[in-house]
């Protein structure tokens, strides 16, 4: 009786083993062609990508003009800090943005990780220069030494009077 | 990829530290048990390498390749010299389980799997860009920011336009080490170390449970891990969630290997590795808390006299985490979502209780979303295996720390001040990654003792009542 019972748990151990093995390699079977379709579709779309757009693809990825930061990096300096002026404007301006982030969440966010090492501030009042997205630093009312514009487009670089 | 060859010397010097240490805290006795343990010493060198840039990054001190090889060196000397001090005689055998044919056929399509999956990300990876919100909006800003500045006195470690701020340094300072070492910023390097981490993940895992674990058990398990997609693409984001999963795999893998075998060096890993995931995310003391809780769970039932050692390894997590928890009090960072004092305050808790059941029953949904695979059932059918080999202290341990952990979750998303259905979007599924990938981690540590006892009938390799293999014991003795 005795015998017959180690028997019984002995196969209970192998049977559960069993299936944690058969467990394990059909989890993979069913998952692997996922994870191999997703690493395949990262080099067939980034494989062929020059690195100056992969270190601009944060913003593309938002819908951000990504070129308009380029103009901002031009006029920044190392620790130089600056204010990111965005008015409020519709979500919809920037339909690829994540649930809860508005447009200048996103801006001021793509700004102080692109524009490095320029610092951001919350405030135009701790700032040494003040750079606009889609507006004009005038409507801040503040007095400024220089302002640069973007070409044609409402994008400015304005330096704050000292 | 001219970069490639600075940052492959730098992963290299970093499997050295890992080498020196294990020899420093008596895991390497002789060359062969460097060999056979060898596996665990990449993750100890990334571990001690991230926790040291992190703590330095807080007084200024940035660390490049010069520290690190200095490092390294005064490292392997010393596991050199003791190493040499060390007599055959004197050098215990490695415990090494059986070799049988017909195991490692089950485990060889595993493993081919396994290095395949590897492999293959290791190439997705390297041209991957950074996409993910959080991926460049938090860490790759702070990595930047320790690479350009040096140390976290910057405000991109203190302003609140740098928001959050809490989260600690660990995988940015381990970032901008590369960073410092290829001389740029450089988006692939951050990926470079993400697939390396992997890579030392399967190594680590694999070398730690080898000794205990039939190696048909093992494999099949790392592959299952590998291979899930919520993995893949969580580590291809760029993002701390899977490093603090892999961080605390291995952490919590360790303290359960400990208490099967007694050895203090498997202690002493857990210890850095637990260490390691206290400052890679917040919540990384959740799960370090639970694995303690849980450690003190099992053991008070099965072993109360190495309750004292448990005290001794809590003791030295928290010694690792205080810099960091001292730094974030005296600069005054704010939590962002959520206030320490939340945790403890009654009324506050009372007015955010509706939120528990709807948190819970997300959390438990996202636990079984088809991306892990079936990770989670693997865990419950491990805990069923053990319980069959009478290993209830095991079982007790891993339920335990499963328990902990998704209270703890649901405690978090209970107290966060932002809308439920916003945060649970936003951070849900990233939170249970620890959850998952550490359970399926202990499946084949649990599966093993029960397959274990079942080998021991078949070829009796094993005494049953010490647990111990033939070929175990003391050389000569």
């Amino acid at each position: 009786m005795r015998k017959f019972r180690f028997a019984v748990i002995d196969l209970a151990r192998a049977l559960a083993v069993a299936v944690v093995v058969a467990l394990a390699f059909a989890s993979s079977q069913k998952t692997l062609p996922r994870s191999w379709g997703f690493m395949a579709a990262q080099l067939e779309l980034y494989g062929n990508v020059s690195a100056d757009v992969r270190d601009r693809t944060p913003g593309y990825a938002i819908g951000l003009p990504v070129e308009y930061f380029d103009f901002y990096r031009e006029h920044l300096r190392r620790g130089e800090r600056y204010y990111l002026y965005v008015p409020a404007a519709p979500d919809a301006l920037v339909e690829s943005l994540p649930p809860g982030v508005d447009l200048p969440d996103a801006v001021r966010l793509f700004g102080r990780f692109y524009l490095l090492p320029a610092i951001q501030v919350n405030e135009p009042e701790r700032a040494d220069i003040i750079l606009t997205f889609r507006s004009d630093p005038r409507d801040l009312g503040i007095a400024y030494d220089r302002i640069e514009q973007a070409g044609g487009a409402s994008y400015f670089v304005a330096w704050i009077a000292r | 990829m001219s970069q490639a060859a600075p940052l492959v010397v730098l992963n290299l010097l970093y499997l050295t530290i890992g080498i020196g240490l294990l020899s420093l805290v008596g895991a390497t006795g002789s060359w062969r048990t460097l060999l056979v343990r060898g596996g665990i010493a990449y993750m100890v060198g990334v571990a001690v390498a991230g926790i040291l840039a992190a703590h330095l990054a807080l007084i200024g001190v940035a660390v490049d390749l010069r520290v690190v090889a200095l490092v390294a060196g005064i490292l392997l000397a010393v596991a050199t010299l003791r190493l040499r001090l060390a007599t055959p005689s004197g050098a215990r055998r490695e415990a090494r389980l059986p070799f049988r044919t017909e195991a490692w056929l089950v485990a060889a399509a595993a493993v081919l799997g396994s290095v395949a999956v590897l492999a293959q990300a290791s190439r997705a990876f390297a041209v991957r860009p950074l996409i993910e919100w959080d991926a460049w909006a938090i860490w790759a800003t702070k990595s930047r920011g320790l690479f350009e500045f040096g140390g976290a006195s910057t405000p991109v470690f203190n302003d609140p336009a740098y928001a959050p701020l809490q989260h600690p340094l660990l995988l940015p300072a381990l970032e901008a080490i590369g960073f410092r070492t290829i001389g740029a910023f450089e988006a692939t390097a951050i990926e470079a170390q993400m697939i390396a981490i992997a890579l030392g993940f399967a190594a680590a895992f694999s070398s730690l449970l080898s000794r205990r674990v039939p190696v048909e058990v093992l494999a099949p398990s790392l592959f299952a891990i590998l291979a899930a997609p919520l993995v893949i693409v969580q580590l291809s984001s760029s993002l701390a969630d899977v490093p603090l999963a892999f961080f605390v795999a291995l952490g919590i893998t360790g303290l359960g290997l400990w208490m099967l075998t007694g050895e203090r060096w498997i202690l002493a890993c857990a210890v850095l590795f637990l260490g390691a995931a206290t400052l890679t995310k917040p919540e990384g003391a959740l799960f370090v808390f639970a694995g303690m809780v849980a450690t003190l769970a099992s053991l008070a039932v099965s072993a109360r006299r190495r309750l004292r050692e448990v005290a001794v390894a809590a003791g030295a997590v928290i010694a690792i985490v205080l810099p960091w928890w001292i730094y974030v009090r005296a600069a005054g960072l704010a939590t962002a979502g959520y206030q320490l004092g939340d945790f403890i305050d009654p009324a506050y808790a009372r007015s955010q209780l509706e939120r528990a059941a709807p948190a819970a029953e997300e959390l438990a949904r996202l636990v079984m979303n088809d991306g892990w695979g079936y990770l989670p059932a693997l865990t419950g059918v491990g805990i069923v295996a053990a319980i069959l080999a009478a290993r209830l202290d095991l079982a007790i341990f891993v339920l335990s720390w499963l328990g902990v952990s998704f209270l703890g979750l649901v405690l978090a998303f209970v107290v966060y001040r932002q809308p439920l259905e916003l945060i649970l979007t936003w951070a849900g599924l990233r939170s249970v990654t620890t959850l998952v990938l550490t359970g399926g981690a202990l499946a084949p540590l649990l599966a093993g003792e029960a397959w274990r006892l079942v080998l021991a009938k078949v070829d009796r390799p094993v005494d049953v009542s010490t647990h111990r293999y033939a070929d175990s014991a003391p050389a000569g003795g």
